[in-house]
């Protein structure tokens, strides 16, 4: 089941909040409108948890983690790893990474077996990433961006990525992450995508502007609704071509 | 795609309201003052700025006209026809043109002036040159008074144009009047079109938009089109030809089976036959109305020929309808739609342009790389509530956002009917509890109590971020315990280390009582004796110097030549010449009072006046009383005599006086004494005053 | 009803207030204390527009109320009874003056009148020397000061060439040149904008005539063959003599009235 929702009228719910099988991180905002979203999915199922890193509301840009782990960049304070500390479950790694690429969310993206990173991050970096998360590590770019955090989401199930990567690219792709891949855009267009959703593997929040074609991609890709969503080749095909090209 | 809003055109001025416009800012935006007596240079170009300014003014604001209205040439072909039936394209672009025209007109008049200017040689022929070019603009404008007008209305008219986008995928109702195409419209969209059971109640275009297959639809709802040739067609049904004529859709043809509308099913069929020209290209239904009142079944059989004689003839498909029963309504939607994405599909199949995002149509899957299986991770409590429907189910509807308004009655309702978003109704969310609170900004949550700690009741504990200048954090370490652990270990091993080790050791002497007494003053002695050579012994010591040390104990100083001479007479040896050679203490005081010597020579105060020889007295005694106590290092200050004083006296008053001058005021003890002036605020207090009542300044 | 018509539409959905009408009413009413209240107490450049605005629209006004009241103003005049005996079919016939058709016609020919232009300008302010030239300088030293410039508007035929420096005395500035002219026919009423031919006479002096110069009563020679004026023989007339009423140099073009 895919939700629309906003951070203080802002699209881009990926930079203020993240999303794994877990616990879920949100930014601390004016109000509870947003977390309260997150809380009706999830409150049930999974932790979902107020922070700020390093006093910045950008939670999902600069942490990313994973059901066994969450990693923080060295600016966090030591009063927000406490915090989170507490609030984490017991299973679950919190490790602070000394790294000049400090938007961990944008340079990184994984799931809870595989991890893409980007190409010029520390050596250091890829071993407490395999470690703390338990992944194998690639270095990989999409579609030419070396942001694969930004370009790029997928879960244990399914994933989507920029929308110019070539067909060639996403079948490498597909086969380092081992999940099914497709391109899509969310928020009406935006190739944004770790920007404009948070995903796990059962649940996903969207920017409000997303459209419904990109909601049932997303839906039928991270298979949301388990095996009864729609399938992209046949049911949404004509929809498809009909609305992007 | 270009996106066709008309509302952004700005309004259109009536010709006097211009003139105003223009010169009133003219007024306000060039400089107004000008006296005959300047220069005659400044007197022109003040006159000729006037000019060209009104002249850039009303270019600017004819030229936005002319900008912004559309050209017809440009615009989708749809629109300028439909432009052309509601507003008349001749009339139209004369309108424009004649804007246009005017414009230039004023360019080349205010040129003309501003040439004639150039030779004005006075105050007088300048103004009366501006003025003659000013009015002659204004009376320009006035001529544009009915082209002005004409825009106007048009403006207005296309505003209210509905936003329909030539481009996107569009149904297309048409048929004769009341035969049930709004009410069709309003079945299918959210418009709202009137429906009233007359011939023509509606009068132009209405758009309404619907979603099926994740897409937006656009629904075109046309005036009726009576059976007659074009050129009789009034502007109401020439509005429903154009729509027909330029939009790539896909048309539903409503025929009335009932004849309720007041036309024969015979009359519907040659008008269908009539416009046939205009289905070409396009996808056709054939929708037939009414069938609650008229079943088709029991419609005679000729009618039912007819009719169905023009499906086959125009080769498209026939359905069956009702809008009061909304039978087949869902279905004659979803078949046009289905057929004019097909064809839409189609077409772009053909061309090229799937390529470019084949790969957002196929989903790649993986190649196994190993035989390692990677898992979905969803916890158990999720796949309880999948299976009991409560979330990612099909039927699931997702509640209308209600972010950022107040919980209002109806979302009490609603969770009381388990509809919502909400997987646990008895949950209330945390922004339940912000408005119960007092809403954002009044409540603040406290994140702690969420935490997962072994000990709940350590939840709320208050630590401190610092505590006695120290970072707690810096001392914080999980493994701590594991580490003291491994510190006392390693304790205890060394301490029974060294007991193992001592065990071997005997602390037993093998002397005897007198030995140990012996020795032990021996070593006493020993001990005595280098403390005191330590004490002794002066080359260690620091060196004193003289003045430290006291001159007594100087070897020169009287009290140890004494001791000398006693010391060295007790031994037996001449002591006499010794202390000649000793360098004598006395020193002579030396006598550091600058004037001193002509003060302290007596005046012969013999044949003085007394009153001058008490001022020579009393100059010595002053003299005396400062000189004495004077360090040398300080600058004398002059003479009372030279600073302009009279005497020491004076001096000091004047001193004292300079002292408490340059005390500053510090206020003095209570409120009463601090004294307020009125605040003059500037602008209120100065510059001319006009144009408005006193008390406004 | 167009689709976005909102105003009708909420009107036709949720009618209007109960007291809309009377407000309005009331609001028509009130709106004569409202002007004058304004009136009173605007003033500076907005007061003179103002009352200029109001004027006219009182002007108007006036007019239109004489011009219903004219209707009515058949009035008896017992004067115009004749004496004396008069025959029974005449007895009711009390005098009647029309004063309407009267005043209508002495309009008419005032109007006829005004509109025939008898002697244009008859006297002329004479234009002295000095108004009409400005000294130049000359000379390496600018010492010379023999040279002449025309401040006047002027007309300067088709093939002129100027003189060389040394001999031009006069110089008539290019900007100041002009080539047509408003001319109105007094019988026609209408303006045309026609081609100057020549300066025929400027009553200030022969020199100005000669130099071209055209100021107020100046007579110009312009071509009216656009008009398609004929003579008694049937012969187009295409030069004619035309007054100049206005003062060019100050109005920036040369109005003038046909000589007829």
């Amino acid at each position: 089941m895919a939700t629309r929702c906003q951070y203080e009228s802002s699209n881009e719910i990926g930079v203020f909040s993240s999303l794994t099988n877990s616990y879920a991180l949100c930014a601390i905002g004016g109000s509870e409108n947003f977390y309260s979203i997150f809380e009706a999915e999830l409150a049930e199922h999974i932790p979902v948890i107020h922070t700020s890193i390093s006093g910045v509301r950008m939670v999902g840009n600069m942490t990313v983690g994973n059901r066994r782990g969450l990693l923080v960049p060295s600016t966090t304070t030591d009063q927000e790893l406490q915090h989170l500390r507490n609030s984490l479950p017991d299973g679950v790694v919190i490790q602070r990474v000394e790294e000049r690429l400090s938007a961990l969310g944008n340079c990184i993206t994984c799931n809870d077996h595989v991890a893409l990173i980007h190409t010029d991050l520390d050596r250091e970096t890829e071993d407490i990433i395999s470690d703390v998360l338990g992944v194998e590590v690639f270095r990989q770019t999409v579609a030419g961006n070396a942001l694969v955090g930004s370009y790029c989401k997928f879960t244990n199930q399914g994933g989507i990525v920029h929308p110019r990567t070539t067909v060639e690219d996403i079948e490498e792709l597909s086969s380092l992450t081992c999940v099914p891949l497709v391109a899509g855009t969310v928020n009406r267009g935006s190739d944004v995508l770790g920007g404009g959703m948070v995903v796990n593997d059962w649940c996903a929040f969207v920017g409000m502007d997303t459209t419904s074609t990109e909601i049932s991609v997303v839906e039928s890709i991270f298979k949301l609704k388990g095996e009864a969503g729609g399938d992209i080749v046949k049911d949404m095909r004509a929809s498809l071509i009909d609305q992007l090209s | 795609m270009v996106v066709y809003n008309f509302k952004k055109i700005g309004p259109v001025p009536s010709a006097t309201d211009m003139v105003d416009i223009v010169l009133t800012r003219t007024q306000r935006k060039t400089p107004t003052v000008i006296h005959p007596g300047y220069k005659i240079s400044r007197i022109r170009s003040f006159y000729m700025r006037k000019v060209k300014f009104t002249q850039q003014t009303i270019a600017e604001r004819l030229g936005n006209i002319v900008e912004h209205f559309p050209r017809l040439n440009d615009i989708h072909p749809f629109y300028a026809d439909l432009m052309n039936i509601l507003y008349d394209r001749d009339h139209y672009k004369l309108a424009l043109g004649q804007i246009n025209t005017a414009k230039g007109l004023i360019d080349s008049l205010s040129r003309d002036y501003i040439r004639l200017l150039k030779y004005g040689d006075s105050l007088y022929r300048c103004k009366q040159l501006k003025r003659a070019a000013l009015g002659r603009m204004c009376t320009i404008i006035k001529r544009q008074k009915s082209a002005f007008a004409y825009l106007e209305e048009v403006r207005k008219h296309l505003s209210r144009l509905p936003a329909l986008d030539p481009h996107t995928r569009t149904l297309l109702v048409t048929g004769y009047p009341n035969v049930g195409k709004s009410s069709f419209m309003n079945k299918v969209t959210r418009a709202n079109v009137d429906v009233q059971p007359y011939a023509f109640t509606t009068k132009s275009l209405f758009v309404g938009h619907m979603d099926h297959r994740y897409l937006r639809w656009q629904v075109i709802d046309t005036p009726g089109i009576l059976d007659k040739p074009l050129e009789e067609r009034n502007t109401i049904e020439m509005q429903a030809v154009t729509a027909l004529a330029h939009l790539q859709c896909a048309v539903l043809y409503f025929v009335d089976l009932s004849e309720q509308c007041g036309y024969t099913v015979e009359q519907q069929c040659s008008l269908f036959k009539s416009i046939k020209p205009l289905f070409a290209n396009k996808q056709l239904i054939l929708v037939v109305n009414k069938i609650d009142v008229q079943p088709w079944e029991t419609l005679e059989q000729e009618k039912k020929k007819m009719i169905e004689g023009l499906s086959e003839s125009a080769n498209c498909s026939m359905m069956l309808m009702s809008n009061v029963t909304e039978e087949g309504v869902m279905d004659v939607k979803s078949a046009a739609c289905d057929k004019l994405l097909q064809a839409r599909v189609d077409q772009r199949v053909v061309g090229k342009k799937v390529d470019d995002v084949m790969n957002r149509l196929q989903v790649f899957h993986p190649s196994a790389r190993d035989d390692e299986t990677r898992e979905a991770f969803i916890p158990e409590s999720v796949a309880q509530a999948r299976k009991e429907g409560r979330i990612g189910s099909a039927d699931h509807k997702a509640k209308k956002s209600t972010t950022g308004y107040a919980v209002t009655k109806n979302d009490g309702n609603e969770e009381m009917a388990g509809r919502n978003s909400n997987p646990d109704p008895g949950r209330k969310t945390e922004r339940d509890i912000m408005w119960e609170m007092g809403g954002p900004g009044v409540y603040s949550m406290d994140y702690r109590k969420n935490y997962d700690l072994a000990n709940p009741e350590h939840k709320f504990d208050a630590i401190p971020e610092i505590m006695d200048g120290k970072n707690i954090a810096d001392y914080v370490d999980p493994d701590i315990d594991a580490k003291l652990a491994a510190l006392e270990a390693e304790e205890d091993q060394r301490m029974a280390e060294n007991q193992a080790a001592r065990m071997g050791e005997s602390d037993e002497s093998d002397l005897d009582e007198d030995e140990e007494d012996a020795i032990t003053k021996i070593r006493t002695v020993k001990a005595v004796s280098r403390e005191k050579s330590g004490i002794n012994r002066k080359q260690n010591t620091p060196v004193m110097p003289r003045s430290v040390r006291g001159r007594q104990k100087d070897k020169h100083d009287k009290a140890v030549l004494d001791t000398i001479q006693s010391h060295l007479g007790g031994l037996g040896v001449e002591t006499e010449g010794i202390t000649k050679n000793v360098r004598g203490r006395k020193r002579e005081r030396k006598d550091r009072s600058v004037g001193g010597d002509a003060m302290d020579e007596e005046v012969d105060t013999t044949n003085m006046s007394s009153t001058q020889k008490k001022k020579i007295r009393k100059e010595k005694k002053d003299g005396e009383k400062r000189e004495q106590s004077l360090a040398r290092s300080h600058s004398r200050p002059r003479e009372p005599s030279q600073v302009g004083l009279k005497d020491e006296e004076a001096r000091k008053v004047a001193t004292k006086k300079e002292i408490t001058a340059k005390r500053a005021f510090n206020g003095l003890s209570g409120e009463g004494d601090h004294r307020k002036t009125v605040h003059l605020v500037k602008w209120m207090n100065t510059g001319k005053k006009r144009n408005g009542t006193h008390n406004k300044r | 009803m167009p689709q976005h018509e909102h105003m009708e539409r909420h009107r036709k959905l949720h009618g209007r207030r109960m007291d809309a009408e009377e407000r309005e009413r009331k609001k028509e009413a009130r709106s004569a204390h409202k002007r004058s209240e304004f009136a009173q107490k605007v003033h500076g450049i907005r007061a003179k527009l103002y009352n200029e605005k109001r004027f006219k629209e009182k002007a108007a006004m006036r007019k239109t109320i004489a011009e219903h009241n004219e209707r009515d103003n058949k009035h008896s005049n017992d004067d115009a009874v004749a004496d004396g005996a008069v025959p029974a079919y005449l007895l009711d016939r009390e005098g009647v003056s029309r004063a309407k058709v009267l005043s209508n016609t002495v309009k008419q020919k005032r109007k006829e009148k005004a509109g025939k232009w008898d002697v244009p300008i008859p006297k002329v302010k004479p234009v002295a020397d000095d108004e009409m030239f400005k000294q130049l300088k000359s000379g390496k030293k600018q010492n010379k000061a023999w040279k002449r410039m025309v401040t006047k508007v002027t007309f300067v035929g088709e093939n002129f060439t100027r003189k060389a420096p040394k001999y031009e005395r006069f110089i008539r500035p290019t900007g100041l040149r002009m080539k047509r002219a408003h001319i109105t026919h007094p019988e026609l009423k209408a303006t045309f904008h026609l081609d100057i031919i020549g300066v025929k006479k400027n009553p200030s002096s022969s020199l100005y005539t000669n130099l071209g110069v055209i100021t107020k009563g100046t007579v110009i020679e312009v071509n009216v063959s656009d008009l398609g004026l004929v003579t008694t023989t049937g012969k187009v007339v295409w030069g004619k003599f035309a007054q100049v009423t206005n003062n060019p140099e100050l109005d920036g073009c040369i109005n003038g009235v046909l000589l007829v």
